[in-house]
């Protein structure tokens, strides 16, 4: 694909559109950006682009610059019905999602993970895996580095691993990745589409390009999901949480089976599994089942089963320490984040929340905190309120800082306990945000001595 | 052969058709399952082969026998399939696979006794109502036995349980009945008492409601009862007009218990299309109505029941088999006949053909209506145009 002296309109503008401005640039392409966003507003984005010749419009987009592009790309912010957009795409001009234009330039094999759920910690397992078998890859797409910038690199990796939304995947033409995973669909993101079964023809737009030699790993738990193997042109293999699969990943006395469609069975034990929750057991057979694929070996596999953290301040393991085990779930804001970290355990845990008020009903929390929460220490401009709505129901204290919080909850603990940093609130009291809420926790953490160690009460 | 006449040539090969094309299906079905199960992805093939052969054989030993000869078997296979039924649920005895107790097994064979009941239960009724000729408006004599009959024989395999079978054996007898001239009044009767019954039945046991909901819609439950039929319906959807190509059907994707059995047919929709099922369904309609052009051509009233006997049970289990898979009937254990995995089901159906085969071989042209026998009320003993409409 030539773009030398293309006139290519970006739509939308922020990390992606950047990225791809700067990569439509340096293939000598006439750019011109169009935001519905203001200058004010794009500050760091304009700032990012200072000195390539790019034109603008801000502010809103306006019709003959779209009929004038000869390429429109569009960022995934960008709903790709607006007007127009139709409009261009009625007089045939190309318009295509950033992730296409991305595609048309990559010389690797592609592992694209799509799903409503999971994505991200799939996409990350699946990075680390290769990692570990010795193999190099680039992972980013959705999450960390856009595609498009990866393919203005000398592209050196043998694998790009990249998770990919449902709107990015609209407005792809050509894309085709060598393996594609869809983890689950289930009625997110109804403000962006006109009905659910647009969402579905969205995801499934990843398999439109495999042909026989490609892979596509489903989950034969979600019927929609499933669905595509009577769909997809390529080889399809499962991975099922609740029944065996003849080819593919399912769980069998207390471990993933892996079953390749030689009959060959390939165990590995969760003994040592650090990540939590029933969806991090599918996203795991997801990540096991497309690195099977690519011929890694089972052993490497095993070590990152066995030592991968979770994604920060996702219920992310932390440390275990005299037989105590602390998980950062920083990002837990809201009191069904919380929900579903307290369900991942079935041991005894110490849970440390509280912050800003996010305004939210506690009473969700109730019969888990009753079950399964040995101790709650509160903090934050929070700490009064939840007192009053959770505290009869375990032994609660109130602290002033985190410091404090971790001291008591390890004191209070005994070998077999989860001590716990799930808030079910913001962190804006006390931290800049959630990300330095998680990392000061396990910094304090890392930084606790032995059980002799009794925090101050 | 007492007119020497040459047994009906297209009802033998459609016959063959249909098998031979349910020996491929099976392969198809069944080839992943076998190799990961037993090392051998000929394993169904071979056993389904081995069926057909043996049951081509017993066809054409039934094609040459006087089929009157059955008249002197009704009695004896009767009790033997009661006896059998019984000792499949004796308590010492039972061998259950999926829940229920369905095989009798020696050694390696292994051997469905309910199948060999339908066969029975067709024979002494062909028997029974020629013999009760002119009595059935009877309710003691025409009516009465017949329902007694069934009423043990369904008792027997809905203990094991197989719930499929049961609707079977009533369906034959009431058709039967009913074209045997029974009043109306018995029949209607009987199934408006069948209906408290039938609802006790299916409530009784948690599973048996559960399928009855499900088929109203799968998707409400679709990673357990539903999960079977939602994959027929995505298999029919796939296979569109001429199908994905046979071998490259997606349903062997999943370990689905029953897609080499009981739900073949989504099988055929998904690798044949639309065209491999229009065949199919057309093989089954002319195979009927061929099946009923040698009841109308029997002989004698024997022959008549016989054959109209031995075509509903292909009829009925075919109506059966499709309407579950195509999800417009509730989901229960039924084989599509010579299509299905299933050796017991394979070799009765065969042996089903080759007494049709036989008395058409008996039969003589198209006789007038003075010499066809008619039921008491004038109801010809020839099907209503709803025996088979309903394809």
């Amino acid at each position: 694909m030539d773009l030398k002296d293309k006139k290519v309109l970006v739509v939308g503008l922020a990390r992606t559109g950047v990225a791809a401005v700067r990569f439509l640039a340096g293939r000598g392409a006439r750019v011109k950006v169009s935001d519905a966003k203001p200058a004010g507003e794009l500050g760091a984005a304009l700032k990012a682009l200072g000195g390539l010749p790019v034109e603008w419009e801000l502010g809103g987009h306006t019709l003959p610059t779209f009929l004038k592009a000869d390429l429109i790309v569009v960022s995934p912010g960008v709903p790709m019905d607006v007007e127009p957009l139709a409009k261009a795409r009625a007089e045939g001009i190309p318009v295509m999602s950033e992730v296409e234009l991305a595609s048309r330039f990559l010389r690797r094999p592609l592992i694209a993970i799509t799903g409503t759920n999971g994505k991200t910690t799939t996409t990350t397992l699946i990075g680390e895996m290769l990692r570990a078998c010795g193999k190099s890859a680039f992972v980013g797409g959705n999450i960390g580095n856009p595609l498009i910038e990866y393919v203005a690199t000398p592209q050196k990796e043998e694998w790009v691993v990249a998770e990919i939304s449902s709107f990015q995947l609209e407005g792809t033409l050509k894309f085709r990745p060598k393996i594609s995973a869809l983890l689950n669909i289930t009625e997110d993101h109804l403000d962006r589409y006109p009905n659910f079964q647009e969402y579905i023809r969205a995801k499934g737009m990843i398999f439109q390009n495999q042909d026989r030699e490609d892979w596509a790993v489903l989950n034969a738990d979600d019927p929609l999901t499933f669905q595509f193997a009577h769909r997809v042109e390529c080889q399809v293999i499962l991975f099922s949480a609740q029944r065996p699969v003849p080819v593919g990943s399912f769980l069998e006395k207390g471990g993933i089976s892996f079953q390749g469609a030689d009959g060959k069975k390939t165990r590995f034990s969760l003994e040592r599994l650090k990540i939590r929750g029933a969806h991090n057991l599918e996203n795991l057979m997801a990540a096991i089942t497309a690195c099977m694929i690519c011929g890694c070996p089972p052993e490497a596999l095993q070590g990152v089963i066995d030592e991968f953290p979770g994604l920060e301040h996702r219920l992310e393991w932390v440390r275990d320490m005299d037989g105590v085990t602390f998980f950062n779930d920083s990002k837990g804001t809201n009191v069904g984040a919380v929900v579903k970290s307290l369900v991942s355990f079935q041991r005894p845990i110490l849970l440390i929340a509280g912050g800003r008020d996010k305004g939210g009903d506690y009473g969700p929390l109730k019969r888990l905190i009753a079950e399964r929460v040995k101790g709650m220490a509160l903090i934050g401009e929070a700490k009064e309120g939840m007192d009053g709505a959770l505290g009869g129901l375990t032994e609660t204290v109130k602290v002033d800082t985190l410091e404090d919080a971790v001291h008591w909850a390890f004191s209070k603990a005994v070998p077999g306990d989860v001590v716990l940093l799930s808030p079910a609130c913001s962190s804006f009291d006390m931290f800049e945000n959630y990300q330095e809420r998680g990392k000061r926790f396990k910094s304090i953490v890392y930084g606790l001595e032995g059980h002799e160690f009794t925090g101050p009460r | 052969m007492s007119s020497g006449r040459r047994f009906d040539p297209l009802l033998l090969v459609t016959t063959m058709i249909l098998v031979s094309l349910g020996i491929i299906m099976v392969y198809s079905a069944s080839f992943v399952i076998a190799g990961q199960r037993f090392g051998d992805s000929y394993h169904f093939l071979k056993k389904q082969a081995m069926a057909a052969a043996l049951g081509i054989g017993l066809m054409f030993f039934v094609t040459k026998m006087n089929y009157h000869r059955w008249q002197i078997l009704a009695l004896p296979l009767l009790a033997l399939s009661g006896l059998l039924l019984g000792i499949l649920i004796l308590p010492g005895l039972r061998h259950e696979i999926g829940g229920s107790a369905r095989w009798l097994r020696f050694s390696f064979l292994s051997f469905q006794p309910a199948e060999l009941a339908k066969l029975a239960l067709v024979i002494y009724l062909a028997r029974s109502l020629t013999k009760k000729e002119g009595k059935m408006k009877s309710f003691k004599m025409g009516f009465l036995p017949h329902v007694i009959v069934l009423g043990v024989l369904f008792a027997l395999v809905l203990k094991q349980p197989d719930f499929g079978t049961g609707i079977v054996l009533a369906a034959l007898v009431f058709l039967l009945l009913f074209a045997a001239g029974t009043r109306l009044l018995f029949l209607g009767s009987a199934v408006l008492a069948a209906v408290p019954a039938f609802f006790y039945l299916a409530t009784r046991a948690h599973y048996r409601m559960e399928r009855l909901l499900i088929y109203l819609n799968p998707w409400n439950d679709p990673s357990n009862a539903g999960f079977q039929i939602i994959q027929s319906f995505l298999a029919f959807g796939a296979g569109k007009v001429f199908g994905v190509g046979l071998g490259d059907g997606r349903q062997k994707l999943f370990y689905l218990p029953e897609v080499h059995t009981d739900f073949i047919f989504s099988v055929i929709g998904e690798e044949l299309g639309l065209v491999g099922v229009t065949v199919v369904i057309g093989l089954f309609v002319f195979l009927i109505i061929r099946g009923f052009r040698a009841c109308y051509r029997a002989p004698d009233l024997f022959g008549t029941y016989l054959a109209l006997g031995m075509t509903l049970l292909i009829a009925i289990q075919t109506f059966l088999n499709m309407g579950v898979v195509m999800g417009l009937l509730p989901t229960k254990g039924s084989t599509l006949p010579f299509i299905s995995y299933g050796g017991t089901s394979l070799m009765i159906s065969l042996m089903a053909v080759g007494i049709l085969l036989n008395i058409s071989s008996q039969g003589g042209e198209l006789r007038d209506e003075n010499h066809h026998r008619r039921g008491g009320d004038g109801r010809a003993s020839l099907p209503g145009p709803g025996s088979h409409g309903s394809f």
